[in-house]
C-alpha cells in the first residue's frame, strides 16, 4: 500500500514503506541533516505523509524517549546548571525535539518519567507546560480554583507597569506608568526568566480584617501615610492628535490662534495656553475643555466659487480640546506629517495619578477590589513590632472564592520579607507550607501568620489574632478619575432632542424602564413625569379637527393648516418624542388626530 | 367595623376591646391604598428573586427520565402559555380501597402505558406498484408486551375496515383499491402510530410507594382519559400541563394550576415570595377567560391601547393596523402617559380636582 507524500501541501510522490520513511526522516532531523523545525506527520485515514516546513506553525519542545528511557540524563541537567551545555546543544544532540500539532498526533507523550510505557515516544519537559507565560507567573496557582486562575491572569495585562522602556518617545492614547515597580517576593519559576519585563506591581503589607465596614463587598482600605510615601503612585499619559485637513477647492484648515470673529469661538480664556503658532506650550497645565491646538476650518457647505465667502459664510473653529474630566501637564508635542501629506500634530498630556477612592487594585489570584476608604496613617491598626498594614483586605472575600493561593502567598510574603529572600511559589514545585510555617516560627512569629494587632482608636488589643503578611498587589488601569461624570444641562441629540449618551459627549444618565417602574411603584407620578421631561416641547392642537396647528410668528397668530381653524387652538405640553412620532406618521400618510380633555 | 365578617366574629368572641382595636389597626394597615400600583409591585417582587434562580435541577422521585424543565425555563414556559411544553408528566393516585394494593397499581400502570403498532413490528414497507403496505410483525416484541397475534390481526382488520387486509403468519398486507402514492405514505405513518393498547400520550409509567400508598408517575399527559379509569381517584390526578387543565377542567382550574405551579417553582428554589403576588400573576394570565401568555400574541394582543402595544414589540404592524381600522387610544395606561409625557394614572396621579377652571381664559 503506497502512501502519498506532500511537502507543504504540494504532492511530491509516493512512498511504499512509510514507517521506515518517517523513522529515517526523524533520525536525520535528530542528527542535524534536516533542520529541526521541519515536521513530518502521518495521516492513516487519508493515507498521507505530510512534511511541513512553513512558518506560522506552533512548535513545542519535547524530550525524546528511546527504549523506555528519556534521552535527557541527570548528567546533562547538571551540565546545564553549570553552564557547560546549552539548549541548542541539546537540540543538536537529538535530546530535545520541536514538534508541531500535526506531528504530535502520531506521538505518545508521557507527563512524568514514571508514566513511560512500552510505546511512549516522548516526555514532557515539565508539567508546568500546561500554563501559558502569563499564567505561570501566578504563585501557588495549583492551590486555587481553576476559575480564579483565569481571573487572576487577566488583570496582569491591565496593570500599571513599565510596559516599554521607550514610553517617553511613544504616543499611546491611554497609558499609565508605575513609579516604583517591584519584584514580587513570592515568585515562580517564570518570574526568574522574565524578571526584567515583569515589574507590574508592588509588595504591600496586607492585614486580613475589617475596619468600620469600609472594605465591604471586595473594597480595600488603604493607609493614607502609605499613599503619601508613594505607594502605587503612577503617571498617566493621554495622547491627542489633530490633522490640518485639505478640502475640495484648494481650501484647508489653518493652525493658529483662532480669530474672535469666527463661528463657534470658545472665548478668549480657552485659548490662553496656546503659543503664537497655535499649539499649546510645553509643561503648561491644561484642564478640561482647554484648547491645546487652535484650528480654523473653512465653512462647511462652501462651493468652489469664492463668492460665498463674501456673502456671509464664516469660518469655523475646529480646535482640539482636552476631553471632559481630563487634566495634566503638556508632556510632549510633535509636529509631523500624516500618510496623506497633511500636517499632523500630536500632543501628549501627563497627569500624576495618586491612588484615590474608587481606583481598582488586584492580587494575582482574582481578588480584585476598589479602594473604599483611605484611612489616616495614625488610624491604621499596628502590630506589636510597629508594622502598620498598607492595605486592609476583607476576610469575606476568601470563603466563597476559595483562593488558598492568596493565603499561601500572604504567608510566603511574610517569610520572604522577614528573611530578606525570595520565596518560590511555583505551582507543584514551590516551597512547602509546612516549611514556611517552621521558618516563620523560627523567626519568632506565630506559625499561622497571625499577629496581635492594636486598635488605633482606643489603643486596645484586638481580641482576634489578625492574619497579616505581604502580598504582591497590582494597580489596574481603571481609575475613578477617568470614569467620573455628571451633568446638569448639556448637549442634546438633533433628532429626538433628548440628552446625549456617554461620557465623551457629556451625556446624561439614562432613566430607563426599570427605574421608571420604581417611581411608578411608589405612586409618585408627578416626579415620574418630571424625570422624563428632558425633551419637553409645546405643540399646538386644533380642537375642531385634531391635527397639529401651526404658529405663524410673523402675523402672530395660530391656525390649523388642515381645516383653517384659528380660534379653537390649544397649547399642549408633550414630550418631543411624541411630537416626532406624530410627524413621522403624518409623513407616511397617516393622519393622527388628538382629542383634548382636561386632566386635572 | 370595617373588618371582614369572619375575622370580626372571631375577635368579638374573645370579648376583648383592646384586641379588637389592635386587629382592626393591623387590618387597616394591611389594606392596599387606592391607586397602589399592585401590578408593578408584583412584577418587581417576582422579578427580583427570579434573578437569583439557580440553574441546578432537582429531580423528582421515580421519574428521573422526565425532561420537565425547572427554574427559570419553566417560569418562562408558564408565563408564555406555550402549547408545546417540555416534559409533561402526571401524578396519579388510586382510590382509597385500592391505594395499598400493588396489583391494582400494576394493572393500572399497564392500562395507562401507550403501546403503538411500531413497538410491535420489525418493518413497514410500501409496494407502490401493487398499491399495498406490508407490515412485518415481531413475535419477540409481541411476547414481551403480552399481545396475542391473532387478536392483534383482528384488531388491525377492524381498524383498517376501509382497506383489504390479508395476513400470512407474521406478514400483514394492507391493500388499497385505488389512491395516490401520497395517500399510501400517509397511511403508513398512521399505521405506525396506531394505538394498540393504553392511553394516548402516556409514554412511561413508574410506580412508587410513598406513605404506604402506591402512586403512579406517568411521563406524558392525557388528563381526560386517565380520569376515566375507574380505579383512579379522579379528584387527585395531577398534570403539569396547564393548557390541558384549561381544556378539560376550565379556566378557574387553570388559574389554580398556574398558582400552584409557580408557587412550587419558587419554593423548590428556596425563594420566598408572597402568595398574593402569584395569585395576581395567575389572575392576569387567565382573566380574558382563556389562558394567554405574556407576549405579543397573547395578553398584549388583547390590549386596547395602540401606544402600549406599539411600545412592547413590532410597532410598525401595530401602527399600520391602527391607522387602517381608525383605532383610538384613550391614553389611560402608564406607558401611554410616559410616551406623551403626562402624569400616569397611578398613586398621586390618580386624583382629579373637581373644580373645573373656565376654558380658554389663559
Amino acid at each position: 500500500m503506497s502512501y502519498e507524500v506532500y511537502l507543504d501541501n504540494i504532492f511530491i510522490g509516493y512512498v511504499e514503506d512509510y514507517e521506515d520513511f518517517i523513522r529515517d526522516f526523524k533520525e536525520k532531523r535528530r542528527s542535524g541533516i534536516i533542520p529541526e523545525f521541519v515536521n513530518i506527520s502521518l495521516d492513516e485515514d487519508r493515507k498521507i505523509v505530510e512534511i511541513n516546513t512553513r512558518k506560522g506553525r506552533i512548535l513545542r519542545p519535547l524530550i525524546v524517549v528511546k527504549d523506555k528511557k528519556p534521552l535527557l540524563t541527570k548528567e546533562d541537567i547538571e551540565k546545564l546548571s553549570r553552564g557547560e551545555l546549552s539548549w541548542s546543544d541539546l537540540e543538536k544532540m537529538g535530546v530535545i525535539e520541536w514538534v508541531d500539532p500535526e506531528e504530535e498526533e502520531n506521538l505518545k507523550v508521557a507527563l512524568y518519567p514514571e508514566d513511560i510505557k512500552d510505546d511512549t515516544t516522548h516526555l514532557e519537559v515539565s508539567s508546568l507546560i500546561i500554563f501559558g507565560i502569563a499564567t505561570s507567573l501566578n504563585p501557588f496557582s495549583n492551590k486555587n480554583q481553576s476559575a480564579r486562575l483565569n481571573r487572576g491572569v487577566r488583570p496582569l495585562k491591565q496593570s500599571h507597569a513599565i510596559y516599554s522602556l521607550n514610553y517617553h518617545n511613544r504616543f499611546d492614547t491611554d497609558i499609565s506608568i508605575l513609579y516604583y515597580p517591584q519584584q514580587p517576593i513570592v515568585r515562580t519559576f517564570s518570574n526568574k526568566i522574565f524578571q526584567k519585563e515583569n515589574l507590574i506591581g508592588q509588595n504591600v503589607v496586607v492585614a486580613v480584617m475589617t475596619q468600620d465596614g469600609y472594605n465591604i463587598e471586595d473594597a480595600l482600605i488603604m493607609s493614607k501615610s502609605s499613599i503619601e510615601r508613594g505607594i502605587f503612585r503612577s503617571v498617566y499619559f493621554r495622547s491627542y492628535e489633530v490633522e490640518k485637513l485639505r478640502y475640495p477647492g484648494g481650501l484647508q484648515d489653518e493652525i493658529g490662534i483662532p480669530d474672535p470673529s469666527i463661528e463657534l469661538y470658545r472665548g478668549k480664556d480657552k485659548y490662553k495656553y496656546l503659543e503664537e503658532d497655535g499649539i499649546v506650550s510645553l509643561e503648561s497645565y491644561v484642564s478640561a475643555d482647554d484648547v491645546i491646538v487652535g484650528r480654523t476650518s473653512p465653512p462647511r457647505f462652501l462651493g468652489l466659487s469664492s463668492e460665498s465667502i463674501t456673502t456671509g459664510l464664516r469660518k469655523k473653529d475646529s480646535s482640539l480640546t482636552m476631553g471632559g474630566g481630563e487634566e495634566g501637564y503638556v508632556d510632549s508635542v510633535v509636529v509631523t506629517e500624516s500618510p496623506d501629506g497633511n500636517t499632523l500634530i500630536k500632543i501628549r498630556v501627563r497627569d500624576l495619578r495618586i491612588p484615590e477612592l474608587g481606583d481598582k487594585f488586584t492580587v494575582r489570584h482574582g481578588q480584585k477590589g476598589v479602594i473604599g476608604m483611605i484611612v489616616e496613617g495614625t488610624d491604621v491598626p499596628w502590630s506589636s513590632s510597629g508594622i502598620r498594614p498598607d492595605i486592609i483586605f476583607s476576610p469575606a472575600g476568601i470563603p466563597s472564592r476559595e483562593t488558598f493561593g492568596l493565603l499561601l502567598e500572604l504567608l510566603g510574603g511574610k517569610v520572604g520579607s522577614l528573611n530578606g529572600r525570595y520565596v518560590d511559589g511555583t505551582p507543584w514545585y514551590g516551597e512547602d507550607e509546612e516549611e514556611l510555617r517552621k521558618e516563620l516560627l523560627s523567626l519568632g512569629f506565630k506559625d499561622d501568620g497571625t499577629e496581635t494587632l492594636y486598635n488605633p482608636i482606643t489603643g486596645d488589643e484586638f481580641k482576634a489574632k489578625i492574619f497579616i503578611g505581604s502580598l504582591y498587589y497590582l494597580r489596574l488601569k481603571y481609575m475613578a478619575k477617568n470614569k467620573l461624570q455628571a451633568r446638569a444641562t448639556g448637549p442634546i441629540t438633533l433628532l429626538t432632542k433628548q440628552p446625549t449618551e456617554g461620557k465623551s459627549k457629556k451625556g446624561g444618565l439614562r432613566f430607563s424602564e426599570m427605574e421608571n417602574e420604581v417611581l411608578a411603584a411608589h405612586g409618585s407620578s408627578i416626579l415620574l413625569r418630571e424625570m422624563f421631561s428632558s425633551d419637553d416641547s409645546v405643540i399646538f392642537v386644533c380642537e375642531s379637527c385634531g391635527s397639529l396647528a401651526t404658529e405663524d410668528n410673523i402675523r402672530n397668530r395660530l391656525y390649523c393648516p388642515v381645516c383653517g381653524e384659528t380660534e379653537k387652538i390649544s397649547k399642549v405640553k408633550v414630550s418631543y418624542g411624541f411630537t416626532l412620532l406624530l410627524k413621522e406618521l403624518i409623513s407616511i400618510g397617516i393622519w393622527p388626530r388628538l382629542k383634548l380633555d382636561y386632566k386635572f | 367595623m370595617d373588618l371582614p365578617k369572619r375575622i370580626k366574629e372571631e375577635v368579638e368572641k374573645s370579648n376583648n376591646k383592646e384586641l379588637y382595636s389592635l386587629v382592626e389597626n393591623f387590618y387597616n394597615k394591611m389594606k392596599i391604598d387606592p391607586g397602589e400600583p399592585i401590578g408593578i409591585i408584583t412584577a418587581q417582587s417576582i422579578g427580583e428573586p427570579t434573578t437569583q434562580m439557580i440553574l441546578r435541577s432537582f429531580h423528582f422521585v421515580g421519574i428521573a427520565q422526565s425532561q420537565a424543565s425547572l427554574g427559570l425555563p419553566r417560569l418562562v414556559e408558564i408565563t408564555d402559555a406555550r402549547k408545546k411544553m417540555k416534559g409533561r408528566y402526571m401524578i396519579i393516585r388510586l382510590l382509597d380501597e385500592y391505594k395499598n394494593d400493588i396489583k391494582v397499581a400494576e394493572d393500572v400502570a399497564k392500562k395507562l402505558k401507550e403501546l403503538l403498532l411500531e413497538d410491535l413490528i420489525q418493518e413497514v414497507s410500501i409496494d407502490i406498484f401493487e398499491n399495498k403496505i406490508i407490515i412485518e410483525l415481531d413475535e419477540n416484541k409481541m411476547n414481551m408486551e403480552d399481545i396475542n397475534k391473532t387478536e392483534l390481526i383482528k384488531l388491525l382488520k377492524k381498524r383498517l375496515k376501509r382497506y383489504t387486509v390479508n395476513s400470512d403468519n407474521n406478514i400483514v398486507e394492507v391493500i388499497l383499491k385505488k389512491g395516490k402514492p401520497s395517500e399510501l405514505y400517509l397511511l403508513k405513518d398512521n399505521i405506525k402510530k396506531m394505538l394498540i393498547k393504553g392511553i394516548k400520550g402516556i409514554k412511561d409509567v413508574t410506580i412508587s410507594q410513598e406513605n404506604n400508598e402506591y402512586i403512579l408517575y406517568a411521563i406524558g399527559s392525557n388528563l381526560q382519559e386517565v380520569m376515566k379509569i375507574p380505579e383512579v381517584d379522579y379528584t387527585k390526578v395531577y398534570t403539569n400541563d396547564i393548557k390541558e387543565i384549561e381544556k378539560i377542567l376550565g379556566i378557574e382550574a387553570a388559574r389554580n394550576a398556574i398558582f400552584n405551579e409557580i408557587k412550587k417553582l419558587y419554593n423548590d428554589q428556596g425563594l420566598n415570595v408572597d402568595n398574593r403576588h402569584f395569585m395576581l400573576l395567575a389572575d392576569v394570565l387567565t382573566w380574558y377567560g382563556s389562558y394567554l401568555g405574556i407576549n405579543r400574541y397573547g395578553l398584549h394582543a388583547e390590549k386596547d391601547s395602540v401606544l402600549s402595544k406599539a411600545a412592547f414589540e413590532t410597532p410598525i404592524p401595530i401602527f399600520m393596523r391602527a391607522s387602517m381600522m381608525g383605532e383610538s387610544d384613550p391614553v389611560l395606561s402608564s406607558i401611554d402617559n410616559i410616551i406623551i409625557n403626562q402624569p400616569i394614572f397611578l398613586g398621586t396621579g390618580l386624583y382629579n380636582i373637581f373644580y373645573q377652571a373656565p376654558k380658554n381664559k389663559e
